[in-house]
């Protein structure tokens, strides 16, 4: 179907009153029965496509984990988590002065910013750099033997300085000590404090040493030699530098509702339990019947969401998003190496629910709907052409159900209606297939791309863009495919 | 056009079979009695054509049908396990004459007539709709007849008016006068189309032929013991 027009409908009752202007005789018997025909409207929506249904949203709230799916959903587009809301009221004397107010959501959010354990050992402050939730680089000052947590979405860790000092200004350096004999072999080490200890090197093996000097006595098949320097590690030596700092992370971030700030614990106020800060849930208990939610342009490069409650409106700028995990497989089961979205805000959708592992919160969605209006009516498509194909699927089944059940005299209308329905139906799925002008045109370049592709191939070793690359790679890429 | 009056249509049949004299064998009644047996076989016939509907004549109005609120049990809609409300015609419904789908009703309606209720059988077709998925779509009104009344799902009308060809006198259910109420029933009007009356009196007269033997005019004027 054309996107680049609004698509128009009408109510079902409108539509069976329309044949009941052409069947006046069936109708004046009562013989066209609503509840016969409404799912051969549901049918007839459902042949022509996802190309007629509604493209809706709304803001549903997470509770228990959970959040109730509008009745009217059909197909997820894609879900967003959405934190703190701006609320624009206007002040009551003076019309034209307004009052912002920056309201958290009431839910301790998960975010995808890890929470990093830093810990510092060493005896003296450490200073680094990470980059923080939102992108910034900041610095980092470590007190020695601290232990810090830190929302931040990278943490540079310092190694240790290399360093052949030793106690008493003593010179050395790390030792490598091969031992190729099938014997373990004895080897005598002179450490940086005058300590001269003989070390039993096993056989066939190779062990470092960060000593002031290494000897081999003996005359076997054993190598011993200086391979670099030796690092501190507090009171230690040791051959390989370490990190100066522990870092680890195990955990996201939640956002703090109260000051809108990455934080890894979380946070007290979560709002299942609080009172409602917004007054909209005494408003109406059924968010998405009467809630007007729609997105709009931020007069920059973002799109923020509006939610119209009843004597406020909200603006929702930050989001997070959901990645939908299929019903099917349970958290429980879920391979963690096939899922590369291995995210805290995952959701999926199961007995009319989406559930979170959050909590509580709020959640954005984009969702095809059923066709149906505000007031819960069944819709159809309001077109000249497929107005006919609904029509006579309707005359059909009327007729159809007579003869069924037993009127004389209907072979022949009901041949003649059935003929007239297939041919409205070929037209009407004809054009609810019809693609968008701008697919159409896409599709005319690709076509025209292979084509040319096709008709330069023989000689593209030769000339064009590939011309120079190898034989094998051309083969590789397919470009002599015909 | 004025409805025919069953004194009319006897005074017809009686003129025709020479019974105008006091007669023992034929009275008014039996009379009558033939006439609505023939009159309720054509008007089904005609009403299987589709054709009875187009005279508005025939069909008489009951313009003000209480309503009163009853469970469903006496609704006879057990099955339904819905928040469902019932209300009923306060009195019983006049007889309505048959005709080839079931009584023939022309229209039930709303007060100002803008809603129309659907008449359904029985309420057991509303049970099997009322447990579809897709009922929710029905924005149609529905109705039954049950023990002579007639039942409203889910409406809160304080009333309803019906229009529909009747077999009796349906005064009392009017706001009719005293004296319109107490009218005999040979004063009272019959709701059968004009045209019929031709068809309908000869297939009388041959089932009275077979009573009776029709005298000559003169000669057996003063002889026939039937007078």
């Amino acid at each position: 179907m054309v996107t680049n027009t609004e698509l128009r409908y009408r109510t079902l009752d409108e539509l069976v009153d329309s044949i009941r202007i052409d069947l006046k005789a069936f109708s004046s018997d009562g013989n066209i029965e609503i509840q016969e025909l409404i799912k051969i409207v549901q049918a007839c929506n459902y042949e022509l496509g996802l190309g007629i249904t509604q493209t809706k949203e709304t803001i549903l709230e997470i509770e228990h984990n959970r959040a109730k799916l509008p009745n009217d959903f059909r197909f997820l587009n894609f879900a967003l988590l959405c934190h703190q809301y701006r609320v624009v009221q206007p002040t009551p004397n003076s019309g034209n002065m307004t009052v912002e107010h920056i309201i958290p959501v009431p839910s301790p959010n998960l975010t995808t910013c890890p929470c990093w354990t830093v810990v510092n050992t060493q005896q003296q402050e450490v200073q680094t750099k990470y980059i923080d939730c939102s992108g910034m680089l900041q610095g980092l000052t470590v007190p020695a033997g601290a232990t810090i947590k830190l929302c931040a979405a990278s943490i540079e860790n310092i190694t240790q300085q290399g360093s052949s000092q030793g106690s008493g200004s003593t010179v050395g350096s790390c030792t490598t000590v091969v031992n190729n004999e099938p014997t373990p072999q004895e080897v005598i080490v002179t450490y940086f404090d005058g300590t001269i200890s003989q070390v039993i090197v096993d056989p066939n093996s190779t062990t470092c040493y960060c000593a002031q000097s290494v000897s081999y006595p003996g005359a076997g098949d054993v190598t011993v030699s200086a391979v670099g320097e030796c690092y501190s590690n507090t009171d230690t030596w040791c051959c390989s530098p370490s990190n100066i700092l522990d870092i680890s992370t195990s955990s996201f971030c939640y956002n703090d509702p109260e000051t809108a700030t990455f934080t890894c614990d979380i946070p007290q106020n979560c709002g299942c339990n609080t009172p409602a800060i917004n007054s909209c849930d005494v408003v109406n208990a059924d968010p998405w019947h009467q809630n007007k939610v729609y997105t709009i342009c931020d007069n920059t490069i973002g799109i923020k969401v509006m939610q119209i409650c009843s004597n406020e409106c909200r603006e929702y700028e930050y989001f997070s998003p959901v990645y939908m995990t299929p019903c099917r497989y349970a958290s429980a089961f879920m391979n963690p190496e096939r899922n590369s979205m291995n995210a805290p805000n995952q959701a999926m959708l199961k007995d009319g629910f989406m559930q979170f592992a959050i909590n509580c919160g709020t959640v954005y969605i984009n969702y095809q709907g059923l066709l149906e209006d505000d007031e819960g009516n069944l819709l159809v498509l309001d077109h000249p052409r497929i107005n006919l194909y609904y029509e006579w699927a309707l005359k059909k089944t009327v007729i159809e159900n007579l003869y069924i059940n037993g009127e004389p005299d209907l072979e022949r209308r009901l041949q003649y209606v059935t003929t007239e329905y297939q041919k409205a139906k070929i037209a009407a799925i004809t054009i609810a297939n019809t693609p968008d002008l701008r697919v159409m045109k896409e599709t005319m370049q690709m076509i025209r791309r292979n084509s040319a592709q096709r008709f330069s191939a023989p000689v593209s070793r030769f000339y064009g863009r590939f011309a120079g690359l190898s034989f094998v790679d051309r083969w590789a890429n397919g470009r002599y495919a015909e | 056009m004025s409805a025919t009056l069953i004194s009319t249509v006897i005074s017809r049949i009686r003129n025709l079979v020479k019974g105008t004299t006091q007669d023992s064998f034929l009275t008014d009644y039996e009379l009558y009695l033939l006439f609505k047996k023939y009159a309720a076989l054509s008007m089904k016939r005609l009403d299987e054509k589709g054709k009875l509907l187009k005279f508005s004549s025939v069909f008489e109005t009951l313009d003000y049908v209480e309503l009163e609120e009853v469970d469903k049990v006496e609704a006879d809609c057990i099955g339904i396990r819905s928040y469902s409300t019932f209300r009923r015609t306060k009195d019983t419904m006049p007889m309505f004459t048959e005709g080839y789908l079931g009584p023939m009703v022309n229209s039930i309606t709303s007060l100002d007539g803008s809603s129309i209720c659907q008449l359904v059988r029985n309420s057991d077709i509303y049970n099997y709709m009322v447990k579809q998925k897709n009922f929710r779509y029905n924005t149609t009104k529905y109705c039954w007849f049950l023990n002579d009344r007639l039942y409203f799902p889910n409406v809160d009308w304080p009333a309803v008016r019906i229009e529909g060809i009747f077999e009796e006198d349906i005064s009392k259910w009017k706001c009719a006068s005293y004296e319109d109420r107490c009218k005999p029933r040979q004063q009272q009007s019959i709701n059968v189309p004009d045209f019929l009356m031709a068809e309908i009196e000869s297939q009388v007269l041959r089932d009275l032929g077979i009573q009776l033997q029709l005298p000559q005019d003169i000669a057996q004027n003063n002889q026939n013991q039937l007078r």
